[in-house]
């Protein structure tokens, strides 16, 4: 920690040095964040690029409150969003097929599978789940503020992130199966 | 056993789901860097040379004033003779070394229809008074010169020159005046029979005495008083922070009494500022002035915070003013562009030296202090200049823009632009 925080001292100096090792401790990290948010690996480092570069250009305003890892995460985040809003191909399309829509009797079910391959399963959800699902199930964002992120009603967010746990509580479900005996994922 | 839900479940797993971009992605991130650090100093780097451009034109404009008496205007007269005509110059080294005899060739014929021709120089200032003449001073080698230049109705430097459509009375009257009471004894009037004009013959020193006199008046310092009223603006982004405060936490994985996650956004915007001071102005070259002065600056800019309780879900916004209070020496270079009818209209550039006394309330933490601010401000100033001369009292009307050089705090960037509109006066 003391040491970010003496690298974003040096980087505010203008040390390329410190911005480069900023970049390289928290670029894997940052990138994962947006591969949640996209369907393909060059849309999700367009977004780390800009994300990065936001952070340096906005540097000063970083206060110290809280870690620099946070901070970084929500850049990503607000990044990734307006690339969606203003990428035509993620358009943010609420629809979802019938065949999506069973519902899931068991709420606690235990994830067996890999990060990879949970990435994977979110990014197959329609634009507007893997986005709602994204903000609220693991960055922890409320209705309220997806809300006000997405400029829909704070109904709609309650009812797409059940609908996008729903489906992706069934292919989960599906692939702990596979998962247990050796499936594709295994 | 405490059983996580899907939701944790979810968080923990994604934690650990870290993918290596590509090398060229930090390529992009460091050529985009380097590109902004590049514009802010260019656009540096071209505001100095303006301010280098303008006072170069300053001073080659003074040195050609100076040097503008050995500029030699050929006129040719009916028998293709040529003469030198010379403007008088304040500290001009030819005339004061020349003690060869200037000329005041009077060519209003015509206008002085009372004048009769006397050769006493008292006379003619006291016609002056009431009678139009047309003085011009020239360096000639001979009075036959002088005879045949008679002729001539324009001359080419128009800072000495009088019109001879349209004269100034005024100032001819005090010209001849100021000669005849400095040294009547070393004048000396004759009458060119043949073209039938009157030629005033001086003594060189005489006139660059009286030139002294005049400019050393012209060019004293003018004092006076301005008061302003204007916009600061912070120039920092828009930008979301997340802070930290006490209290009960009912989501996420941060359920329980604890810290409460608060996320802020905030815009900056500009706010009223003000100054009062002391402004003077002194004339170092024909057209061009330079201004120095001290004042008190009361600046402020404001930050718009809109805070989410992550817990709670309240929302709520709240303003913060910052408020700088500081010392302000500016030093202008002025050009005047016009000057007509007692109205003036310039140009005004330079530099401002502010030393901030006192600075407080800051957004996004709570101190009323604002931290490592740099005491120091450097800013670039520019705007237009409006005048106007009501009896012995110049009125003025500054409007003019600022952009920092130095960053506001040490450990930031973020730099401050004012725009600002002065009115003030000064007397003669």
């Amino acid at each position: 920690m003391q040491e970010v925080d003496q690298l974003i001292k040096q980087a505010l100096n203008g040390s390329a040095a410190a911005q480069k090792q900023l970049y390289t401790h928290f670029a894997a990290q940052m990138f994962g964040i947006c591969i949640r948010y996209t369907k393909s690996t060059e849309d999700a480092q367009d977004i780390l690029q800009e994300g990065f570069i936001k952070a340096f250009k906005n540097l000063h305003t970083y206060r110290n409150e809280g870690a620099f890892g946070g901070w970084l995460r929500r850049i990503m985040v607000n990044t990734a969003l307006s690339y969606l809003k203003t990428h035509k191909t993620y358009s943010l399309d609420m629809l979802m097929e019938a065949e999506h829509l069973h519902p899931v009797q068991d709420n606690n079910m235990d994830i067996q599978i890999e990060a990879k391959e949970a990435v994977a399963l979110i990014k197959q959800l329609p634009t507007g789940f893997q986005t709602i699902f994204n903000l609220h199930a693991i960055e922890g964002y409320t209705h309220v503020e997806i809300a006000k992120l997405l400029g829909i009603s704070e109904g709609t967010s309650r009812s797409q992130y059940a609908r996008a746990r729903s489906v992706l509580m069934n292919w989960i479900k599906k692939n702990n199966k596979e998962y247990k005996t050796g499936g594709s994922y295994a | 056993m405490h059983k996580q839900s899907f939701e944790e479940q979810m968080q923990q797993l994604m934690q650990g789901f870290n993918e290596q971009p590509e090398e060229f992605v930090w390529e992009n991130i460091e050529q985009a860097i380097n590109k902004k650090e590049k514009k802010r100093r260019f656009i540096f780097w071209w505001i100095l040379p303006v301010c280098l451009t303008g006072i170069g034109f300053a001073i080659f404009f003074n040195n050609k004033n100076n040097t503008g008496i050995n500029s030699i205007a050929h006129h040719t007269n009916t028998s293709t003779k040529t003469s030198e005509t010379i403007s008088k110059q304040p500290n001009d080294n030819n005339l004061q070394s020349n003690i060869a005899n200037k000329k005041i060739e009077n060519i209003s014929e015509t206008t002085i229809k009372q004048n009769d021709k006397t050769k006493n120089i008292k006379q003619i200032a006291q016609k002056n008074t009431s009678t139009t003449i047309y003085p011009e001073i020239r360096k000639v080698t001979s009075v036959t010169e002088i005879k045949k230049e008679s002729s001539l109705k324009t001359t080419t430097d128009k800072r000495n020159t009088i019109n001879i459509d349209e004269p100034k009375q005024t100032n001819v009257s005090n010209e001849i005046n100021v000669i005849t009471e400095t040294d009547k004894s070393k004048a000396e009037i004759t009458t060119d029979t043949t073209s039938k004009k009157n030629i005033i013959e001086v003594d060189s020193t005489i006139i660059a005495n009286n030139d002294k006199k005049k400019t050393s008046a012209k060019n004293k310092w003018k004092i006076g008083a301005t008061v302003g009223y204007g916009f600061m603006h912070e120039k920092v982004k828009s930008a979301t922070y997340t802070s930290y405060e006490n209290g009960f936490s009912n989501s996420g994985s941060t359920a329980g009494q604890g810290p409460v996650q608060i996320i802020n956004s905030y815009t900056v915007s500009a706010a009223a500022s003000y100054n009062i001071g002391i402004a003077a102005t002194k004339p170092f070259a024909k057209n061009y002035s330079v201004e120095t002065g001290i004042s008190y600056n009361y600046m402020r800019s404001q930050y718009n915070t809109t805070s989410l309780n992550t817990s709670s879900f309240n929302s709520y916004n709240s303003k913060t003013i910052n408020k700088y209070h500081a010392l302000e020496i500016p030093v202008m270079l002025e050009r005047n562009l016009i000057n007509k009818n007692n109205i003036g209209v310039g140009l005004r550039a330079g530099i401002n030296n502010s030393i901030i006394l006192n600075a407080n309330s800051i957004t996004n933490n709570q101190s009323s202090k604002i931290e490592n601010i740099n005491t120091y401000q450097a800013s670039i100033g520019y705007g237009l200049k409006f005048n106007f001369k009501i009896n012995k009292t110049n009125v003025f009307i500054l409007p003019s823009l600022q952009h920092s050089i130095t960053n506001l705090t040490a450990n930031s960037r973020h730099k401050w632009t004012r725009g600002t509109v002065n009115i003030g006066f000064n007397f003669k």
